[in-house]
């Protein structure tokens, strides 16, 4: 089973908020001061940047001398959100909405809040709300995520279309709706929009990934190996490209290659059935720090760094003293920032 | 042939009973506003007398067997040449205090015009373990039918003494597996003539092992992941209705999946019986035959243990037909919600990934799947599908309220091997909501309709008789080996007709713990005569007929002229 669609949405939380951090009335407004403004964004910095366990002790310290700035409250909710504790997350950002209730970010947090405690009816009417006042593409992005899931497509559609008029370069948007297009055989549009999220965002493994099945069903087979072959030079643990390289070799006639390729996916996709259900654990008991750094391992033996650093992160929140957790970080990180580098075709 | 209208008048007379699966939450109606020729499936349990209710003995713990059951079977028990019903019960889960004590499987005897009378006492046939599945078929090859069920706890062989009685000869046959079983297939897998059995287990599951679990907050069935897998177990046929377990000398090595459904053809096409298991969150078995009766497991080299972004899923059931008529054989599995339902389109070597280019990814995503049938439901040639849907957790409304308990099940009609749904107003009665698990494919009034009965868990039985008024000549048969074993298992039937070429295996156990119609069904479109009929029988022997008329069952026995 697993733990949910392949069209993730985590890619946009960050993104997201720095951008409304920087440019969306909300954490820093004009009418808090600017020493709030200056708080504001060095603790949203320390969250994006992952150090959970500093900024949570600074906005607990904050809040006891500002126990109802909207501010602060919103941030803790966002602080929350990011290491998974949704309830928690919800009532901060409540709180926070209680007297800002047109905080179109914050009203996005807690949607993501919403959704992810399953409650999908009340989360996609928090999200209208944030859309009505800045239809972000972003925001319908996530809008179409969640319809999707529950079958309404035809909608899904229509917000990731709403959300491309208002910014055609939303790669995350182009990737969507490319997955959404070829999922209804519809390969030569879907094509089109994947080739222009890889083209926005060369790093988006996924996207490639797709543009490379639709390369595929289009016949085009020559040029989806090409593309399935730099999927695996930017993120050499993805199964699902070798399992598709494996069927290429096979087809070509070149067999042993073909089975030996087929193998080790097999061998890697056991490694992911094995990330899947820890991945639950960890969803289920967000703050079981033992199974959480168990997760980390494997998926730094899957070569997914940059996944395994989320969750060394989240662990580190809760034990920032363990000197093995900080090694096993640094070498997540490195890895990570180096498959970041690999060059574009 | 029997009177396709008597259904509708034994609804005159019948007082309606039970309406829905669901006990707390009765299904909508269907629209009432359309005339019900209008709609493919009309609900006719009631009417017909088939009244059973399906009991989980739910104790509160949420013990995992509870959400999993059952299944059941068409079969002629009494062989006066209608389709009867075996229906499996679970009851009280042995070792708990759940409620439902007492309750047994029940066989329905198809009556004809006076519709189902329960025989199970006379038939002894009610078995009271806590029921998965049953597969029937005639296990002994002496020309009746049996009853092999799946039990969580040992599984039990009801054989027929060729009355319609039946003995529980489960010692004597050696097939007694003490495992979690879901669903089992016969097969003659070493074309000795003698058939041999699969059972396809789940679980390494006990009350005294049983895990609370909790999600958001809330107590749920625990994901299969949090038990450990149940090997399969292969018993070959020894003759004289006696088995012995020969798991790993059949080369079945690879048998640890959390297996739930099984269907078995012959999937390259070298005349021997393949082996495919849709296993739950561990990848999907394929299990090849070298003839001699002995497998290799190669879902994952050709491309059905996995979906196409590499991934297990949580394989239910499953169906093998040719949905392209392209000649090879393919396969359908359902899966669990967030997850699509998975179509492999057979080559010559490898599968490929339909799912999306087929239009059934869309759909299925948010739907559970259990039992389910590649069937041709409105006779035009083509193979349609048949999908009951249902989540595994009651309380899936509580931590996901996208999602719900009962669901609509689905059926998607087949256009040059792109299916589309149909929809709520022209399905009919399978568009209110069940917890669906099993589906039986038969043909209760031989109408030439296919029928769809689907089983539903903690809930009352559904039986969807088939009133699609503008459905096409259509033409079926029984077959009856003579060289290899009598229930010819197996053998292929090729009708070619109006250009067309259709081809059905006749096959026991599939979908979900359940066995359908052993009758090979073919729709005709338009078409009034069969032009050329082909039986490839067990051990390769082939019959070759020409212009059969349609719209009737023929029994075709080895070597025999059809009757």
């Amino acid at each position: 089973m697993p733990d949910g669609s392949p069209l993730r949405p985590a890619r946009s939380l960050s993104l997201v908020v720095l951008a409304l951090i920087l440019a969306v009335p909300g954490w820093a407004q004009a009418s808090d001061s600017s020493d709030h403004q200056q708080q504001a964004r060095e603790l949203a910095a320390l969250i994006e940047a992952a150090e959970y366990r500093e900024a949570e002790d600074r906005l607990r310290r904050i809040l006891v001398n500002h126990p109802e700035h909207p501010l602060y409250l919103s941030l803790l909710g966002y602080h929350h959100l990011k290491v998974a504790r949704l309830p928690e997350s919800e009532m901060a950002l409540r709180q926070a909405l209680e007297t800002r209730p047109r905080e179109p970010g914050w009203l996005k947090l807690l949607s993501s809040a919403l959704l992810g405690q399953g409650r999908r009816r009340e989360g996609l009417e928090v999200l209208d709300r944030a859309i009505a006042i800045t239809p972000l593409a972003s925001f319908r992005v996530d809008k179409a995520i969640s319809l999707r899931e529950t079958g309404e497509l035809a909608d899904a559609e229509r917000e990731l279309r709403a959300a491309l008029a208002r910014e055609p370069d939303h790669a995350e948007a182009h990737r969507v709706l490319g997955e959404l297009l070829a999922e209804r055989g519809d390969h030569g549009r879907a094509f089109d929009h994947l080739t222009r999220s890889v083209e926005l965002d060369p790093t988006d493994v996924e996207a490639r990934f797709r543009l490379a099945s639709s390369l595929l069903a289009l016949d085009r087979d020559d040029e989806a190996m090409t593309t399935f072959w730099s999927v695996l030079r930017r993120a050499p643990g993805h199964a699902a490209t070798l399992q598709q390289l494996g069927r290429q070799l096979l087809k070509s006639g070149q067999a042993e290659q073909g089975r030996q390729m087929l193998q080790a996916f097999r061998e890697l996709t056991d490694l992911g059935d094995r990330i899947g259900n820890l991945e639950r654990v960890v969803r289920d008991r967000p703050r079981n720090v033992g199974r959480r750094l168990e997760l980390a391992d494997l998926l730094m033996e899957a070569r997914r760094p940059a996944d395994a650093v989320r969750h060394y992160e989240i662990a580190r929140a809760s034990e920032p003293e363990n000197p093995s957790l900080e090694a096993a970080l640094r070498q997540a990180r490195e890895l990570a920032t180096a498959a970041t580098q690999v060059e574009a075709p | 042939m029997t009177d396709s209208n008597r259904f509708v008048r034994l609804g005159l007379v019948a007082v309606l009973v039970l309406t829905g699966c669901s006990r707390t939450s009765p299904p909508e109606s269907a629209p009432s506003d359309e005339p019900p020729s209008s709609r493919l499936f009309v609900e006719r349990s009631a009417e017909l007398g088939i009244e059973f209710v399906h009991v989980h003995g739910g104790s509160g713990k949420r013990y995992l067997p509870e959400t999993m059951g059952a299944g059941g079977c068409a079969l002629d028990h009494d062989a006066d040449g209608r389709m009867d019903l075996y229906l499996v019960q679970s009851g009280a889960l042995p070792g708990t205090d759940g409620s439902g004590g007492g309750a047994r499987n029940r066989l329905f005897a198809n009556r004809g015009d006076d519709g189902f009378v329960d025989v199970t006492v006379g038939a002894r046939v009610g078995d009271d373990g806590y029921g998965m599945g049953a597969t029937c078929d005639d296990h002994d090859g002496d020309g009746d039918v049996d009853i092999y069920l799946s039990n969580f706890g040992p599984n039990v062989l009801l054989e027929n003494d060729g009355s319609g009685t039946f003995s529980d000869v489960t010692d004597r046959a050696g097939v007694g597996d003490p495992r979690w079983s879901s669903s089992a297939a016969f097969l003659d897998a070493d074309g000795d003539g003698q058939l041999d059995l699969h059972v396809v287990n789940y679980l390494e599951f006990t009350v005294a092992t049983h895990r609370d679990c909790v999600l958001r907050g809330v107590t749920a069935y625990c994901h299969p992941d949090a038990y450990s897998m149940a090997p399969d177990t292969f018993y070959r046929g020894l003759g004289g209705g006696r088995y012995e377990e020969a798991t790993v000398a059949a080369g079945l090595v690879d048998t640890t999946g959390k297996g739930l459904g099984i269907v078995v053809g012959d999937i390259d096409d070298d005349g021997d019986p393949d082996v495919y298991v849709a296993n739950d969150s561990t990848p999907n078995f394929l299990h090849r035959n070298d003839g001699t009766g002995r497998f290799e497991e190669i879902g994952w080299l050709v491309g059905v243990g996995y979906n196409a972004d590499g991934e297990t899923e949580a394989g239910m059931g499953t169906d093998m037909g040719d949905v392209n008529a392209d000649g090879h054989p393919d396969l359908f599995v359902t899966n669990l919600d967030r997850e699509a339902n998975a179509l492999y389109l057979g080559g010559p070597e490898l599968f490929s990934f339909a799912t999306r280019s087929s239009g059934l990814q869309g759909p299925s995503f948010p739907m559970l799947g259990f039992g389910t049938d590649l069937l041709d439901l409105d006779n035009d040639g083509d193979l349609d599908l048949f999908v009951t849907n249902g989540h595994v957790m009651d309380n899936i409304a509580e931590t996901d309220d996208g999602f719900s308990h009962a669901q609509r099940a689905q059926v998607f009609l087949n256009d040059a091997g792109r299916f589309t749904e149909l929809a709520a107003d022209r399905l009919g009665a399978p568009a209110s909501p069940i917890v669906g698990r099993g589906t039986i494919t038969t043909d209760l009034d031989d109408d030439g309709r296919l029928d769809v009965v689907v089983t539903c868990n903690d809930g009352p039985v559904r039986v969807f008789q088939n009133t699609a008024e503008d459905a096409g000549a259509w033409i079926g048969f029984s077959l009856v080996g003579t060289t290899g074993h009598a229930s010819a298992l197996g053998a292929r039937v090729t009708v070619e007709t109006a250009g067309r070429r259709l081809t059905e295996e006749r096959r026991s156990g599939s979908s979900y713990q359940t066995s359908q119609d052993p009758r090979l069904h073919f729709g005709l479109g338009d078409a009034q005569v069969a032009e050329r009929v082909t039986v490839r029988w067990p051990g390769g022997a082939e019959q070759v007929f020409a212009d059969l008329a349609c719209c009737r069952y023929y029994r075709l026995v080895e070597g025999e002229e059809p009757r």
